[in-house]
């Protein structure tokens, strides 16, 4: 299978498509297939995609440590240099985006343009508690309302703590009510080995802790990027206050503010996100796009038809 | 004869057996409690246990393995930009038989 051994661990990946290159790194608790739901299959007519699992995901390896956001950045250095990729565009989701920022302050020369989704940098926005969050999706109210052995308004990382809750419950057997949502680990079908796989990372390896690590570049590092930089968050998104931070950090970046979308959009509306990735890589769109200001910022399209 | 040329050449019959081997392989590295013979019937996710993780890497066994290039299997995995509910063995033989 294609993957690489790289800083004492296992890396999976796959190539297809064809044009120039594009690397998609995914957030936690996801996998490659994050990136199948839509953007993936829609890039692959313009690139040659580059997907990966994260260190600790879908079919890269579980070493013990190494899952700090810079760490990672590692990995994917390590793995341009196996496929001889010097330089490409990144597109990268939630907790990807903080490894591909990590990636692009280290290595400037080697990303031609930054597409963060969604991102949350933990420089940037230490602590994520209940009272940060205005709005909460119906599977997360749900789970605020049902797991009453969680005392969430105590909770600093309400994220991981949602993603750990979700796993936990779906392996105790209880499902989800929501439908018409992206749901972690609610797939039916399964046995439950995708949530399996996520509780043992947070609980056998040093990764809960490394992801949560503040000890990222520093906003002064992250004003010097040179490159092109595509800021997209969901309106309901939970982690806007990275974005506001980026934004004040990198002036020139474009800035989508994705009405009616929570931190899953790029799996919910990949042609949302198309939309506004398109132009930003400086492939052909649509016309009603063509005429839009070229920068800073503008509200995409409603990414419910 | 590269591979992509003897791919186009094989039978429904031959790509069959291939792809149990296969499947049989990523069995072998998760407990799916599946204990049955394998058959154009056989469900992906429902009868062995596979996510959709699992299916995106069996393509790229298939594709390296098999030899069958570039792939676009989204075409197979997706619908209306959902995964589809499941896939069975025969859809995949079918689907590379094209």
């Amino acid at each position: 299978m294609a993957s690489l051994e790289t800083n004492g661990t296992r890396i999976a990946y796959q190539q297809f498509g064809e044009g120039p290159d594009l690397i998609m790194v995914h957030g936690l608790a996801a996998n490659r297939a994050f990136w199948f739901t839509g953007l993936a299959p829609l890039l692959r007519d313009h690139f040659r995609l580059t997907l990966y699992d994260l260190r600790g995901h879908g079919y890269s390896a579980m070493p013990e440590t190494g899952y700090s956001s810079s760490s990672q950045a590692e990995d994917l250095a390590a793995l341009l240099d196996h496929l001889g990729i010097d330089k490409a565009p990144i597109v990268a989701h939630s907790f990807g985006g903080a490894v591909a920022l990590e990636f692009a302050v280290k290595y400037p020369d080697r990303v031609s343009h930054l597409a963060l989704l969604d991102a949350k940098i933990n420089r940037l926005q230490p602590t994520l508690k209940l009272s940060d969050c205005a709005h909460l999706t119906p599977f997360e109210q749900e789970l605020v309302a049902e797991a009453t052995d969680i005392d969430w308004e105590a909770e600093d990382q309400i994220g991981l703590k949602f993603l750990e809750a979700v796993a936990e419950r779906r392996l105790a057997g209880i499902q989800t009510e929501v439908q018409n949502d992206f749901v972690p680990f609610a797939d039916r079908r399964g046995n439950g080995r995708d949530a399996k796989h996520w509780l043992k990372l947070l609980r056998e390896t040093t990764a809960k802790e490394e992801f949560l690590s503040t000890s990222g570049t520093s906003p002064e590092q992250i004003a010097t990027l040179p490159m092109p930089v595509l800021l997209m968050y969901g309106e309901y998104s939970r982690v806007q206050k990275s974005g506001e931070r980026l934004r004040e950090l990198l002036p020139r970046a474009e800035y989508v503010l994705v009405p009616n979308a929570g931190h899953f959009f790029p799996a919910r509306s990949p042609r949302v996100v198309l939309k506004s990735l398109k132009p930003f890589l400086g492939l052909a769109s649509h016309t009603d796009e063509a005429s839009s200001p070229a920068s800073h910022i503008h509200v995409a399209a409603s990414p419910f038809p | 004869m590269d591979k992509a040329v003897a791919m186009k050449n094989e039978t429904l019959e031959d790509i069959f057996p291939r792809i149990v081997a296969i499947l049989e392989d990523f069995l072998g590295d998760f407990d799916s409690g599946f204990d049955g013979e394998i058959t154009r019937r056989t469900r992906l996710m429902t009868d062995l246990g596979f996510e959709s993780i699992d299916i995106i890497q069996l393509v790229v066994a298939i594709d390296e393995e098999i030899g069958k290039r570039d792939v676009q299997f989204e075409k197979l995995l997706m619908n209306n930009g959902s995964y589809v509910e499941d896939l069975e063995v025969g859809q995949i033989v079918d689907f590379l038989s094209q």
